[in-house]
């Protein structure tokens, strides 16, 4: 891949929805490198490039479904953990995008 | 007499002789947990667990668990008990349900007497970054050697003779890691075996329930309450349960056990190299078949690597619900976008951001085949191998980790460049999936190590039967810090 | 140059389970807000997804009408991004292992079958309902996570109306196999279309403009007519098409800007490892297949069949409660052809005037089928009916009963009708031949001539009976 440069994480970053400071940045920087460098522990395994990307920790499968019967929680607990709430609607400052 | 540092069949026998009452012992380990100074704790459930303490039903007496105190890791939803996995982004987040790791065990009669420190959000393996700061190893007194993590203070409330056992949850090596460092029985089960449903997803794929015991039969009985299908989670297995306390005392006559080579020697500390070898002299004393292997350098060195790469991928996107809009700890703003980044800037620490960042990068587009990807890729080729070692071989066996707990001085919260394998092998675990346990096995300076056993999917009670005539040899079961 | 226009749309089918895709909640719309959430709606930690049978019958039922090959393999991934409608950061999705693959439907224009193809159908959620106001938005998550269908069609459109016709056929797909409401104008079927002009045999694609935020099947049509105008224009002054999102504006006819497409976003996708793979199975593949309800076009061969015209046939299914008014009937009625085409004249005539809805209209169909009848047994003219009709619809009562009450009694004195049939016997003496050697048809033909003759008079049971007697009399 393309080297990573201070913009490419800056992209990153905002894309994630946070901030670093240029410190946290630097900081940042040095640990890519470290992923670098494990990425070429991965890329010197034989045959790494042939295998097939595993997403689960062994073939596994099921064939149950769940049956479609309703059940709500109440509005009161769907709504107690957000901290702006006005006629049982969550409230966030306008969307600009 | 304290019951609260002996075995969980102990107390069992005491409450069912009258000796003592789930309330006291819930009581005694309130006032245990108030003068905790190792930072285990990061809520004590005081009113909540004495009123369960008294309205328990006697018709449950003959549970095990009825009455027994138990410790939950900060990242399992627990119903109207705040729960912030040490991230200050879920700062005054009260779940309204419970885990069902915490529904089975309050069904059994246990009663959660508090929820424990951790790293934030599950992610490094040193218990010292938590939003409440370093969590303590409670075998020193001096407070200066880590205990591990990320369930540090699940492993500390035990090892400090809190409670009797405790649920964590380990990703890498999250719960067999400071199982050594404290001197526990920390068992991770087969992925699927018990239902996450609760538990705050890090790296779903790698994430298992996991907990620390004071002994072999104590994990197998906490087994047999966990274990089993749960429709709630779409990956639980529908694998019949056993019960694993069965086969526990089986003589290991026949047994095979392999060494692996390239483990071994990256083991630094002299003493835990030794009495290693003289657990495996035990196996063998005890009939058991045990050969050095050797498997591929290049691939034991690249279990770090994986690991590291999958597991931030996926927190990077576990973690993007935490905005604050729903849940959790709301930083005013002028619009949607600047409150969710300012939440998530001030929620999140610095390390925690920076393996989002990594994650990130790792899933885009363009870099997705050459990171990502190429890890999944790897975990096939790291679990074919270990696969392959348990087509001849019953368990691996190898130590949990290559020193006693680090000092706190020299810990870094980041991620890891030395390749140490001893130091990171125990991830395979979480690959494949395999059921693992580590047992204490010995101590170096009066700090405890232990050893780790890793069987195939769904072998628990093969696991456990090795695990347990392991400990029989080294009379290292139920040992409690400063006792 | 000539130039030629290229479409493709993506069709997002709203479907009407119980609960929701990955959910237990509550499927359910106009209900207050936030009533009809579960734990994963508001992606509490450590709630998981759990996928819902219904909705992935839904989905084979309609990968199989679309003629697509079945994947036997459920799997799902995350579409990661940021914005306030989605709860989890993250949508689930199936972006690599579709449901359905490969398949088409067929629209006819001038005589002529098109067939479109459909590259693929897969299974999602869909986010939450925001509601902008001036300084502040607000957040519904009653529909976050309610299953949705997306129709992904090949780039073998070529008009406005053309794309107007696949629509409708998705739209009658869905709404015949029962799987949603299809509704353009509630939301639960939206369309957005890609639209690209290019030189005619050319190879590649021009540039592709987006038009969102369609509300009904003849604003396609005319946005699109109106964009391929815009679009041509543009090349034909030697210009650039811009790549950008556009939407229509009812009210000038006309598509306008809603933004210039940037990099477009990266949504790193990957599987969900929460749900590891489902394996469906075939019995359960097959046995989805089999309760498939049937489609328009079977539908329309089975009208045909009975037959109804070709005309009204269509007509009947242009609108699933229409055709449904008609299959109830069926159950009692033997003149379908006559059937249909009341319900097409006068029913619909009706509804029109007054718009309403089938499902609102008081004469039942066995109300109907029983006019009809009388109708055919010439008890009333075809003129009279109309006017029973009227009256039916109008006081709620039996055609009989009306019938009974306008004086359209029926000529009942035995003398007088003896007469009358003794005159037609004479006149057809080919009938009673017919009538000696079994044939019933033939009964039916002379009370038709009496009815002719006394204007619907004459009762109809009564002629019956007199006619047979006055055969054996002779």
């Amino acid at each position: 891949m393309k080297d990573v440069d201070i913009n490419t994480l800056k992209t990153a970053v905002d894309r994630l929805m946070f901030e670093l400071t240029d410190e946290e940045y630097s900081k940042l920087l040095e640990d890519f490198k470290i992923i670098m460098e494990h990425i070429n522990f991965i890329s010197e395994i034989d045959g790494v490039d042939e295998a097939e990307p595993m997403t689960f920790p062994f073939e596994v499968s099921n064939s149950f479904l769940r049956e479609d019967v309703p059940h709500n929680i109440s509005t009161t607990d769907a709504l107690k953990n957000s901290n702006d709430v006005e006629d049982n609607l969550i409230v966030v400052p306008r969307v600009i995008k | 007499m304290n019951y609260l540092s002996k075995d969980i069949r102990t107390i069992h026998n005491a409450i069912l002789d009258g000796k003592v009452t789930p309330l006291d012992l819930v009581i005694e380990a309130i006032s245990l947990a108030k003068k905790d100074n190792n930072n285990a704790f990061e809520y004590i459930c005081e009113k909540e667990a004495i009123q369960k303490a008294k309205s328990l039903d006697k018709n449950k007496i003959s549970k095990l668990l009825y009455g027994i105190p138990v410790v939950i890791k900060d990242n399992y939803a627990t119903k109207d008990i705040p729960t912030t996995a040490s991230s200050n982004i879920l700062n005054g987040y009260v779940p309204v349900f419970s885990s069902e790791v915490v529904t089975r065990l309050e069904n059994e009669g246990a009663i959660v007497i508090g929820k424990s420190t951790m790293d934030e959000l599950a992610m490094g393996g040193t218990g010292t970054n938590g939003h409440l700061g370093i969590t303590y190893n409670p075998w020193d007194k001096s407070h200066t050697h880590i205990i591990g993590g990320s369930s540090s203070g699940s492993a500390a409330s035990v090892s400090a003779g809190i409670v009797p056992f405790s649920i964590g949850s380990d990703t890498g090596d999250s719960v067999r890691k400071p199982a050594s460092y404290a001197g526990l029985v920390g068992l991770k089960p087969t992925w699927g075996r018990i239902s996450r449903y609760g538990l705050f997803p890090f790296a779903c794929s790698l994430d298992h329930v996991a907990y620390f015991t004071r002994n072999v039969f104590d994990s197998a009985c906490i087994l047999n309450v966990l274990a089993g299908r749960d429709d709630k989670d779409f990956s639980s297995s529908f694998k019949e349960v056993e019960d694993y306390t069965k086969q526990l005392d089986n003589p290991l006559l026949g047994k095979k056990i392999a060494v692996i080579k390239e483990i071994n020697d990256s083991v630094s500390s002299q003493t835990i190299k030794e009495q290693f070898n003289k657990t495996v002299a035990f196996l063998r004393d005890n009939g058991a078949v045990v050969d050095e292997i050797s498997i591929d350098q290049k691939l034991l060195r690249a279990i770090y690597s994986t690991y590291i790469i999958i597991a931030s991928a996926e927190a990077t996107s576990n973690y993007a619900s935490l905005d604050g809009i729903k849940f959790g700890n709301r930083i005013d703003g002028n619009s949607y976008e600047e409150v969710v980044k300012k939440t998530r800037t001030a929620g999140f620490s610095a390390y925690a951001k920076r393996r989002f960042v990594i994650g990130s990068l790792s899933l885009l587009k363009e870099n997705q085949n050459e990171l990502f990807l190429r890890a999944q890729k790897c975990r096939r080729l790291i679990v074919n191998a270990f696969n392959k070692v348990f087509e001849k071989y019953d368990a691996i066996y190898a130590p949990a980790s290559p020193t006693v707990a680090p000092l706190i001085k020299t810990t870094k919260v980041q991620i890891d460049n030395d390749s140490l394998i001893a130091d990171n092998y125990m991830a395979f675990a979480n690959l494949g999936g395999f059921p693992s346990i580590t047992i204490p096995i010995g101590f170096c300076d009066g700090l405890p190590f232990g050893g780790n056993l890793t069987a195939k999917p769904f072998d628990e009670s093969n696991l456990l039967n090795i695990a347990n005539e392991l400990e029989k040899k080294t009379g290292l079961a139920n040992i409690v810090a400063g006792k | 140059m000539e130039l030629e226009a290229i479409i493709g749309l993506e069709i997002h089918v709203q479907l009407k389970t119980k609960s929701k895709m990955f959910s237990s909640a509550l499927v359910s719309f106009g209900c207050p807000p936030n009533t009809n959430v579960d734990l994963s709606d508001m992606a509490f930690p450590g709630s998981l997804p759990t996928v819902n049978k219904k909705a992935v019958i839904y989905a084979i039922q309609m990968a199989n009408a679309l003629h697509m090959q079945i994947d036997d393999t459920l799997i799902f991934e995350r579409k990661n991004y940021f914005y306030s409608d989605l709860p989890k950061g993250y949508q689930l999705t199936q972006h690599y292992r579709p449901i359905g693959k490969n398949g088409y439907v067929e629209i006819e224009e001038d005589g002529k079958i098109k067939r479109i193809g459909i590259l693929q159908l897969h299974i999602e959620e869909d986010a939450c309902k925001q509601m902008h106001l001036k300084n502040k938005s607000l957040l519904d998550f009653n529909r976050a996570g309610i299953p949705l269908l997306e129709i992904v069609s090949l780039p073998e459109i070529n008009s406005g109306r053309e794309a107007a016709k696949y629509v409708e056929e998705i739209r009658s797909i869905v709404t015949y196999l029962n799987i949603s409401d299809g509704k353009m104008e509630e939301g639960s079927l939206r369309v957005d279309i890609n639209v690209s002009v290019k030189e005619k045999g050319s190879l590649g694609y021009g540039t592709k403009v987006e038009i969102k935020n369609l509300n009904s099947i003849s604003n396609i049509q005319k946005a699109i007519d109106y964009e391929i105008n815009r679009q041509q224009k543009i090349i034909l002054s030697n210009e650039k098409v811009k790549k950008e999102t556009r939407r229509y504006n009812e009210k000038q006819k006309k598509t306008e800007l809603m933004r210039i497409k940037l990099d477009s976003v990266d949504y790193k996708y990957f599987t969900d490892p929460n749900i590891v793979p489902i394996k469906l199975s075939e019995d359960f593949i097959k046995s989805a297949i089999d309760s498939s309800p049937e489609l328009a076009k079977q539908k329309l061969e089975r009208y045909l069949s009975y037959g109804v015209s070709n005309n009204d046939a269509r007509q009947l299914l242009a609108d699933k409660d229409i055709s449904n008014y008609f299959e109830t009937g069926m159950k009692k009625c033997s003149y379908p052809k006559e059937f249909a085409k009341w319900i097409n004249q006068e029913v619909l005539s009706y509804l029109n005037k007054y718009k309403i809805s089938i499902l609102d209209f008081n004469v039942s169909p066995s109300q109907l089928v029983e006019l009809i009848n009388l109708i055919k047994n010439n008890a009333i003219s075809n003129k009279q009916a109309k006017q029973v009709f009227d009256k039916m619809v109008e006081a709620n009562k039996d055609a009989k009963e009306i019938i009974d009450g306008m004086g359209l009694t029926q000529e009942s004195d035995e003398t007088e009708l003896t007469k009358i049939i003794d005159e037609i016997l004479d006149k057809n003496s080919q009938a009673i031949t017919d009538y000696q050697n079994g044939r019933d048809k033939a009964i039916r033909y002379l009370i038709g001539e009496v009815m002719k003759v006394t204007r619907g008079k004459a009762n109809p049971s009564l002629t019956n009976k007199l006619i047979k007697e006055r055969i054996e009399r002779r």
